[in-house]
Parts: C-alpha cells; sequence; structure tokens
C-alpha cells in the first residue's frame, strides 16, 4: 500500500495510509466534518470491528 | 444581485455556531472575536451567519480563540472559499490535513488492527455508520 504524506506534526504518528485516508473519508462523511473525538466505546467497538480482518477480508 | 449569506449553508458557519453556543458559559461572542483579533467585534455573527467567510489568515488566531484544531477549521475555511481544486492541491503537496481527534482515531485504528493497515469495507462502513448512529 502506497503511502501518503500526513501534515499532521505530531511525532506520534507516520504518514498515513490510502487505506488510513478512507477511514478518515468516511468519518468526516457521517459525523458531518465535526471532528469528533473518539470514547471509550467507539474504541472498544473498532477492536470489535477488526478482529476478524485480521483473519482475512470479509 | 448576489446572496445576502453566501456562506450561510457551508459547515464552516454551522460549526461556528455550535462552537460559540457551547462556549457561552465562559466566553462570550465578543471576546472570541478580540481573542481572533478581528477589529469588527460584529465578526462572529457575520460569520455564523454566512454573511462572512473566515479568511483564511485569521485561521489560527480564530482557532486559538474557540479552542478548536486549527487543521480542522483551515480544512473547512478551504471548503467554505469554494477551492475544492485548492484542497485538492493541498492534500496532493502537503499530504492530507488530519486534526488531532483523527490522529487519535487513526492511532486507535492501527492499535486495534495490530497496524495490519484494513482497508474500509462495508461492514467497517455499517459499524461505523452504528456508532454514530447514522
Amino acid at each position: 500500500m502506497n503511502k501518503v504524506q500526513s501534515s499532521e506534526l505530531m511525532p506520534s504518528l507516520e504518514d498515513i495510509t490510502e487505506n488510513e485516508r478512507a477511514w478518515v473519508g468516511f468519518l468526516r462523511l457521517i459525523t458531518n466534518d465535526l471532528d469528533p473525538a473518539p470514547t471509550l466505546a467507539c474504541v472498544q467497538a473498532m477492536r470489535r470491528l477488526l478482529s476478524p480482518c485480521l483473519r482475512g477480508p470479509d | 444581485m448576489a446572496p445576502m449569506s453566501p456562506y450561510a449553508d457551508t459547515k464552516l458557519a454551522a460549526y461556528l455556531t455550535k462552537r460559540i453556543l457551547e462556549l457561552r458559559p465562559r466566553k462570550s461572542q465578543l471576546e472570541i472575536a478580540v481573542d481572533a483579533g478581528f477589529i469588527n467585534v460584529n465578526m462572529m455573527s457575520l460569520l455564523k451567519s454566512g454573511k462572512s467567510k473566515v479568511p483564511l489568515d485569521r485561521v489560527p488566531a480564530l482557532a486559538k480563540a474557540l479552542e478548536v484544531d486549527p487543521r480542522l477549521l483551515f480544512r473547512m475555511a478551504i471548503q467554505q472559499s469554494s477551492y475544492e481544486t485548492t484542497s485538492e492541491v493541498i492534500d496532493e503537496i502537503f499530504g492530507t490535513i488530519v486534526s488531532r481527534n483523527e490522529v487519535v482515531w487513526l492511532e486507535a485504528l492501527r492499535d486495534a488492527s495490530d497496524h495490519k493497515d484494513p482497508a474500509l469495507t462495508a461492514r467497517s462502513r455499517a459499524a461505523l455508520r452504528s456508532l454514530f448512529n447514522k
């Protein structure tokens, strides 16, 4: 996967990938660009969601 | 004849209205305008109503006054100016502008996926929609 340069200067984040850009784009779409902070419940839901991804594509 | 509020339907106008309301208990609209360096103290009203657009050079100070991420505000200001092609060029040259909150989302995504760079699938979209009741 090609890397996409990120303008974010926070040292903890490396350049984002095309896939990550798609995630961010979709997040912006469904939140109407309101930039919500992820809650604990969201992070837990994301973990549950991505477990099957590790086993292969759906 | 030009519309009275050409920017009324932009995301930035709605966002400013929401953010000013959130800050109201501890910061007045006037204080925000002064902190942002606007000479015209009615500027926040003009921006909220969409009669004026946010000048790009005011974004850093306005973001500070509103206590929000300047990257988010900058992205919205670019959209408000209808600089869609400019926005694309900025992305192409400087990379995707991500906010602090988006950095946290991406870090959570990487952590949850064990840095496998998961694709955004139909299943992922559905799950994200349900998280936000969409």
